[in-house]
């Protein structure tokens, strides 16, 4: 009975920290996306140095936060966002528009991905969560 | 090198904190449930293990899940005997008198050579000296031998039968032994029958029986 009462104590806990954990790493995703869209609009106006500004921020928040997510997320997927976030620094460097929309694309996809596979739906569930490779991008 | 060095500690301790809380049995008498949690345990530990890039979290959670999973349904197994038997099944008799029951044998997918390896084990190598065979739910199979007959009950019978067990009485055990619950009732000595963990008669025709504990 002992048991049984502790495996259900441990149960709520355990569904309880799930889901308050992965509904603060969604706002985090969400606000990295945010502020990669923030950059992406700065850049099309040509105003580089905003752009860049934005660009810090995102970096910033991403690398503070970038140890919490290795808890719990693939490092492969995260390594692809640092991927992506070297790239949209060079592009913005160079002020080259093209690549700078394309690596902001990149960075969003992938942190929407990060959310989606999270989510609890059937796909996730029966289905492999999606994968995605940045070399296919660029 | 060393972060798998380190993870391989960590997933040690917490498997080994998971059989722990699974309960002291051999590989032999796990019941099919246990078995399959085992094995899935075993399965899940060496994820993190083999990819470094996998957070450690990705193992010890599944194997949380399934010792949650496991305790619960240990739980509901004590307390419903019908869900004990949906669930471990039930020990079927497949030597009887002597004689081997084909048709169980055939439903449980066992063959002769299996049934004659696990009796020679045992030391059993004359079939016609078993009373009953048991194929138990863990796999094992016990062995009833014939004995010389004492009295009467059992010359007829010869064997120990559960009459109550865990405040449930078994009709067909009193069926088998001829007796009706009038004839148990009298022998509870005025002990209600939810109040009996176990009663029964041994090979000689003796009752017993154990209460509950008070709580």
């Amino acid at each position: 009975m002992k048991t049984f009462i502790v495996a259900m104590l441990v149960l709520i806990i355990l569904v309880g920290s799930v889901f308050s954990i992965s509904a603060y790493l969604t706002n985090v995703e969400i606000d990295l996306i945010e502020i990669a869209e923030e950059v992406s609009v700065f850049s099309k106006k040509g105003e580089w140095d905003v752009a860049f500004k934005r660009f810090e921020k995102l970096s910033d928040k991403w690398d503070k936060k970038e140890n919490i997510f290795s808890v719990f997320y693939n490092h492969e997927d995260l390594d692809d966002i640092n991927l992506a976030m070297g790239n949209l620094k060079e592009s913005i460097l160079h002020n080259d528009l093209e690549h700078t929309l394309k690596a902001v694309s990149e960075i969003k996809i992938l942190l929407e991905r990060l959310i989606k596979n999270e989510s609890l739906s059937i796909e996730n569930i029966l289905l492999a969560p999606n994968r995605f490779f940045c070399h296919i991008m660029l | 090198m060393l972060i798998s060095f380190l993870r391989t500690i960590l997933t040690y301790i917490f498997v080994v904190v998971a059989i722990r809380v699974m309960g002291k049995r051999q590989v032999g008498q796990l019941e099919p449930a246990e078995l399959v949690i085992t094995l899935m345990i075993s399965d899940l530990a060496t994820i993190p293990l083999n990819h470094v890039s996998v957070p450690l979290l990705y193992g010890v959670i599944p194997i949380l899940t399934l010792i949650i999973a496991e305790a619960s349904l240990s739980f509901i197994v004590l307390k419903s005997r019908k869900f004990r038997k949906v669930i471990s099944g039930t020990p079927v008799v497949i030597i009887e008198d002597g004689k081997v029951c084909e048709q169980e044998m055939a439903k449980l997918r066992f063959n002769f050579d299996d049934l004659m390896e696990m009796l020679r084990m045992q030391g059993n190598t004359d079939i016609n000296d078993i009373k009953y065979g048991i194929l138990e739910t863990s796999g094992n199979l016990s062995v009833i031998k014939k004995t010389k007959p004492k009295n009467e009950v059992a010359n007829y019978l010869g064997l120990p039968f559960m009459f109550i067990c865990d405040g449930n009485i078994s009709h067909k055990s009193l069926m088998l032994y001829n007796k009706d619950e009038k004839w148990l009732e009298k022998h509870l000595n005025g002990t209600d029958i939810k109040d009996v963990l176990f009663a029964g008669v041994d090979e000689n025709g003796k009752f017993y029986l154990q209460e509950r504990k008070q709580k």
